[in-house]
C-alpha cells in the first residue's frame, strides 16, 4: 500500500474535507491538502504512517498562487519520502504553523516567511532568519525589486 | 632592513660606551610598523580556510611578522576581509573597522570581497571598498596562499613609503609664509 493510501486511510472521514488532490504516480507522490488542515494533516502522517523527520519545508511563487511544500521522511520501516503541499492565494498567503507539533519547522517556516513572504499563523518567533530585519520586501517573490540604497551603501552597481 | 639608511658612528671612548646609529624617525616607525602587523582575520566565508592555511606552519606568515591574529579589533593592525559580505554583514564590519585604532590597514582578500565575485544578486555587496577603504586586493577565487603572501608583502612596501609628519611639515611652511 503506497503512503497516500494509508495516509488517505489514517484520516478517516475527514480525508474529504482535507485532501484537495493526490497525485500518486511518477517519482514524486504528493498530496496537496487544505491550508486550514495542515496540522491535523501533518499529525495523522507523523502518527500514523511513519513520518519521522520533517527535513524541509520550502516555497513556490507560481504567479497566481503560492505553495508551501513539506517534505517529510520516513526512516524506520518502508524507508521513503513523502510530501504534503499547500496552496495559497498570493495577496494573503497564510498557513498554520507546524511549528508546535515539529521543532523542525520553526527555523524552515522562518526561511519561508523571509523569503517567499507567506505568513505562518502562530508560529513563536515570527520575524526574518537570513536577511537583515529592517530588509524591505521578500526577494523570492516573482515581483520583488531589490532594493537601490541599504544604509548608505549603492545597491545598483 | 634595507629602508633603513644606518650609519654607525664610534663615539670617543671616555664619552659613550660601543657604537650608536642614526636614522630618519619615519623609517624607524614604519619598519617596526610593516614587521609586526597584527591581522584581524575577517573571515566572511571559504577565503578564511585559505587564510588559515597562510596563518599555519607550511606558509607560516610568521615569517613576515604576521602571525599574531587577533580576533579584537582594539589590537589588529590590518583587517583581512576575507570572503563574501553581504549587506547585512556590512553594518558589522564598517563596526569593526570603526573599532581598530589607528594606524589600520585593510586588505581585500579575493574575488568576493574585492568585487562581489560570481554573487550579483540582492544581498551581496559589490565589494568591501563600498563600505571601508582597502589598501590592498588580492585577486583568486580563493587566492593561493602564495599570493597572500605576496599581498602581505607588497602591503610591507606600501607602509614602508608611508609620510610622517607631512601635515605638521606643512602647517608649520604655511606658518612661516
Amino acid at each position: 500500500m503506497s503512503w497516500i493510501a494509508a495516509f488517505t486511510e489514517a484520516l478517516g472521514d475527514a480525508a474529504e474535507n482535507v485532501i484537495e488532490e493526490a497525485h500518486d504516480e511518477g517519482n514524486h507522490p504528493f498530496v496537496r491538502v487544505r491550508a486550514e488542515s495542515i496540522v491535523e494533516a501533518a499529525r495523522a502522517l507523523r502518527d500514523k504512517c511513519g513520518a519521522e523527520m520533517l527535513h524541509q519545508i520550502s516555497g513556490v511563487d507560481y504567479a497566481e498562487h503560492m505553495e508551501v511544500i513539506y517534505h517529510f521522511t520516513r526512516v524506520t520501516r518502508d524507508p521513503g519520502f513523502l510530501c504534503l503541499k499547500v496552496s495559497v492565494p498570493r495577496d494573503n498567503p497564510v498557513v498554520p504553523t507546524l511549528a508546535h507539533e515539529w521543532r523542525a519547522a520553526n527555523w524552515t517556516e522562518r526561511e519561508t516567511w523571509d523569503l517567499l513572504g507567506i505568513r505562518f499563523d502562530g508560529h513563536p518567533h515570527h520575524y526574518r532568519i537570513l536577511l537583515a530585519e529592517d530588509w524591505v520586501g521578500h526577494p523570492l517573490r516573482k515581483d520583488y525589486e531589490p532594493p537601490t540604497e541599504y544604509h548608505g551603501i549603492d545597491c545598483t552597481q | 632592513m634595507s629602508s633603513i639608511k644606518t650609519v654607525e658612528v664610534h663615539a670617543p671612548e671616555q664619552q659613550t660606551e660601543g657604537g650608536f646609529f642614526v636614522s630618519r624617525l619615519d623609517a624607524l616607525i614604519n619598519w617596526s610598523r610593516k614587521n609586526s602587523l597584527w591581522p584581524l582575520p575577517m573571515g566572511l566565508s571559504c577565503c578564511a580556510i585559505e587564510f588559515m592555511a597562510v596563518a599555519c606552519s607550511r606558509f607560516d606568515m610568521a615569517r613576515f611578522g604576521a602571525e599574531v591574529a587577533r580576533f579584537s579589533p582594539r589590537q589588529a593592525d590590518v583587517m583581512v576581509v576575507a570572503g563574501t559580505m553581504t549587506y547585512k554583514m556590512a553594518d558589522i564590519v564598517t563596526r569593526i573597522w570603526d573599532q581598530m585604532s589607528e594606524p589600520k590597514w585593510c586588505i581585500s582578500m579575493g574575488a568576493c570581497a574585492s568585487s562581489g565575485g560570481m554573487f550579483r544578486s540582492y544581498p551581496v555587496v559589490q565589494g568591501i571598498d563600498e563600505v571601508v577603504p582597502v589598501d590592498l586586493y588580492i585577486s583568486g577565487c580563493p587566492p593561493r596562499p602564495e599570493a597572500v603572501l605576496k599581498g602581505l608583502m607588497t602591503l610591507q612596501d606600501q607602509i614602508s613609503e608611508e609620510q610622517h609628519g607631512a601635515e605638521v611639515v606643512a602647517q608649520l611652511k604655511d606658518a612661516i609664509a
